[in-house]
């Protein structure tokens, strides 16, 4: 081919996917933005919008939870760090929208690729049936809150479309991401392993795998083992447990009706006999009763300890937890508080009297390292 | 006191030149900065520091991020089909083999052999082996041999400097070729790369003046350091080379498998002389004259260096080289501006001086990134706020295992399966290399013209060559 031929080609490739990846971005984010505008913020944006604003102000507690859970993994919130510069404090639940969705739009142009291999779909329907699913995609889950699994679908869809590709190094590279959509929603972790178990079934099956298939079967693995090690190690270094995110991972995702009652009924509790107290919540519900706390002066951790309260603190702290049966419970932390005795319940919260710190002396806070 | 240096040597030398390390310009640029950084730290210590890592943290980042860029740009392009091979061998170019060679008996015979059964006609190659004055000892083997034409032995007069490319300024003087290549004593060109070359010229613009063959190792299982070293090599000559083609922007040649078009390369002056990494500066000056350089899909194999003292020794050749290029082209920044543009002048900058200089910053971060997992100095937390620490761990735990990716994609392509696994020691050798950095930028200082040697075995090359 020819240099000009190929500058040719290039330039129509060039404005090719300048078009289709320009036109993702303004579809998705048009879409999310007229759902939150629409219904309001879902469930799991809101927390991580909360985490996020936690994070951003350097808060030991915004750390610890971009990086403890199994239901809210960190890449989506991690991708909507480019839109924060741009949106007040109040609004970053668009700027985890916006992130989620440009994880995706990220990956249109692979979907459309692998909707190309399909034989019965025309090579001018690929890209706008690409568009069509992500929309709906976009729509329908954005509705339901779960953007992040959006975002997650994409990432496999490329990975997808990569092993399918005929080039040896196009096809090991999606590895990578097989490793990003585990860490952006449960699904992905399982669609990981699921990959990862089957390779290996190959293998088993076929001793005499190719010398080629078996390389590139060794770097999709490093790539997703590293992705996954990236999550163990974060939580190694701020949770003192690399498995800190597998200890919640049975356990559902309440649904936004189930919140508003508990907290009413948390607030009617906390008004009432309780008000002496210093409230204390423990998990990634504590984000969703931010300003009941905060009213209170109460305060919220990740995962709890006596030792990391203010010693200052005149007021007996007061742990609240949800009860088993209750949906909020998914969100909780039930580390086994040391000294907790029960002082109350409620349908749905349990109260927990909790020594005070250890630490008295020099408004010194905690005996327990907070990364 | 300057050595003496023979005036044919200087009349050779391209007008910007690495004979004067830093111009007088460059020395009070250099002085003002110095000063102005001691200023700023007398004036706001923590501010200056931040403002550094700041800056350094931005370079990581956009440095890893073109050399990725480079890499998988070349690997979204395969090399198209080859040009159609030029017809008859009486159409065939002549073509002048140069091999600068000094104190490598043991590998002149392979050598010779090997180039005597280049697919080529004989009497359109010229051979010429460029044998120092007082290197007996190679002269004398070269005599048992009895070599005859297409082989000439030609020696060069023992002066400074004693460096590869003033031997090739003196082999260009000889050639008669309309052709040039560079080969080493050790090299193992594929026995019909003068032909894709020829072919390659033929079908090519006029602008393209150079093409540069794929480097790779023979010897490449022989321990760690050369597996390491060829997927370096896999992934520079296979990916970041056919990237910058792809992109348009300055290729800085790769030592070796240089073919020229022997006219232009005279008009040139051939190779600066004094610079130790003469391959890639003319790389640089060609594209700045508004020539091309062309990737042709041919391969040599080399020896890789084996043992890691002359690794590092032979490293520290190639980064003070780096820095000379570096120094000599920000002489002519106007020049590079114009006639580059500032999109390939940025490029020339991240090629040259951000490699460099990251190499040499690298063993302080790996210091600040081991005592802060291990000690957690309070220091480190204050020069590191929220959005410098996300962007340094962005650059920690993505870009490393990017290139550490790259490497293992490089392998797959050149088909080097088993090198796979090892990639994932790649950091290690970072660390030689900025050894080797080190080496190099500390001896630009008091020896910037000596030639670091690389020793090579050379044994059974021959038949060990793929």
């Amino acid at each position: 081919m020819s240099r000009s031929g190929a500058a040719s080609d290039t330039a129509t490739a060039r404005v090719s996917f300048l078009f289709a990846t320009g036109a993702s971005f303004i579809l998705l984010a048009a879409i999310m933005a007229s759902q939150a505008a629409a219904e309001g913020i879902g469930l799991l944006v809101r927390i991580r919008a909360a985490v996020l604003a936690d994070f951003l102000a350097g808060l030991p507690i915004g750390r610890q939870a971009l990086v403890s859970s199994c239901r809210l993994l960190p890449l989506p919130s991690f991708a909507a760090l480019p839109f924060v510069p741009f949106l007040p404090a109040h609004g970053y639940g668009y700027a985890c929208r916006y992130g989620t969705a440009l994880v995706a739009a990220l990956n249109t142009l692979p979907l459309a690729g692998l909707l190309r291999r399909w034989p019965r779909m025309p090579a001018w329907g690929a890209l706008p049936a690409a568009l069509l699913l992500q929309a709906a995609g976009a729509a329908w889950l954005g509705a339901a809150g779960a953007e992040d699994l959006l975002a997650c679908l994409a990432l496999l869809a490329t990975a997808r479309f990569l092993e399918g590709e005929t080039a040896i190094a196009r096809r090991a590279l999606s590895g990578v991401f097989y490793g990003l959509a585990l860490l952006t929603h449960p699904a992905g972790l399982a669609a990981a392993g699921l990959r990862l178990l089957a390779m290996a079934a190959r293998h088993a099956g076929r001793r005499r795998a190719g010398a080629g298939q078996r390389a590139v079967d060794f770097t999709r693995l490093a790539s997703v083992t590293y992705c996954a090690a990236i999550l163990l190690f974060l939580n190694w270094m701020i949770m003192r447990d690399p498995f800190y995110p597998l200890r919640h991972a049975h356990r559902g995702i309440p649904r936004e009706g189930e919140v508003a009652p508990a907290l009413r009924e948390l607030e009617q509790a906390l008004d009432g006999p309780l008000a002496a107290f210093m409230p204390v919540a423990s998990g990634h519900w504590s984000h969703l009763a931010r300003p009941l706390l905060a009213a209170r002066r109460g305060t919220g951790f990740i995962d709890f300890h006596p030792d990391k309260l203010h010693a200052g603190e005149p007021r007996s702290p007061l742990l609240i937890v949800p009860r088993a049966d209750t949906p909020l419970f998914a969100l909780a932390d039930v580390t086994r508080v040391p000294g907790a005795l029960l002082l109350t319940q409620t349908p749905r919260w349990r109260f927990y009297l909790v020594p005070r710190p250890a630490v008295a002396a020099g408004g010194g806070s905690s005996g327990v390292l907070e990364f | 006191m300057k050595p003496a240096v023979p005036d044919w040597v200087v009349e050779g030398l391209p007008p910007l030149n690495a004979r004067t390390v830093l111009s007088r310009g460059q020395k009070l640029t250099a002085l003002l900065l110095a000063l102005l950084l001691a200023l700023a730290f007398a004036w706001r210590p923590y501010g200056t520091f931040l403002a550094l890592n700041v800056g350094m943290i931005v370079l990581y980042l956009v440095f890893s991020y073109y050399k990725l860029f480079l890499q998988f740009r070349a690997m979204r392009s395969p090399p198209g089909a080859p040009p159609p091979a030029v017809a008859g061998d009486e159409a065939l170019p002549r073509f002048s083999i140069l091999v600068p060679l000094y104190r490598e008996e043991s590998a002149l015979p392979g050598l010779v052999a090997h180039l005597g059964s280049l697919d080529y006609p004989p009497e359109k190659l010229q051979i010429l082996l460029l044998v120092e004055e007082d290197d007996a000892g190679l002269r004398a083997v070269a005599e048992r041999l009895r070599l005859a034409p297409p082989f000439e032995v030609l020696v060069v007069p023992a002066c400074l400097p004693r460096t590869k490319p003033k031997a090739c300024n003196y082999g260009l003087r000889q050639a008669r070729g309309d052709l040039l290549v560079i080969y080493d004593a050790e090299d193992r060109p594929e026995r019909d790369q003068l032909r894709k070359a020829a072919a390659a010229f033929a079908a090519a613009p006029d602008s393209v003046v150079c093409l540069q063959a794929r480097l790779n190792f023979y010897n490449r299982d022989r321990n760690l350091l050369t597996r390491l070293f060829t997927a370096e090599y896999s992934a520079w000559f296979d990916q970041c080379l056919p990237g910058l083609y792809l992109l348009d922007a300055p290729i800085p040649l790769g030592g070796t498998s240089n073919h020229f078009r022997l006219g232009t390369l005279r008009q040139m002056r051939g190779w600066d002389a004094f610079n130790v990494t003469e391959d890639c500066d003319l790389g640089i000056r060609l594209y700045i004259l508004g020539y091309r350089t062309g990737i042709l899909d041919s391969t040599t194999w080399e020896e890789a260096t084996f043992r890691v003292l002359p690794w590092i020794r032979q490293r520290s050749r190639w980064v003070k080289g780096y820095i000379q290029t570096w120094l000599v082209h920000m002489r002519q920044q106007r020049v590079m501006l114009r006639d580059m543009g500032a999109g390939r002048t940025a490029q020339f900058h991240l090629l040259f001086g951000a490699t460099f200089f990251c190499l040499l910053v690298n063993p302080v971060y790996w210091l600040m990134t081991l005592l802060w997992f291990t000690a957690r100095p309070a220091f480190i937390s204050e020069f590191f706020p929220l959005w410098v620490m996300l962007a340094g761990l962005v650059s920690f735990i993505g870009a490393n295992a990017a290139f550490v990716l790259a490497s293992m994609l490089a392998c797959l392509q050149r088909r080097y399966f088993h090198l796979v696994p090892t990639c994932l020691l790649i950091p290690g050798y970072w660390v030689l290399m900025s050894l080797g950095a080190w080496k190099g930028a500390l001896q630009l200082i008091w020896k910037p013209f000596f030639w670091e040697k690389t020793p090579h075995e050379a044994q059974a090359a021959l038949e060990t060559a793929p």
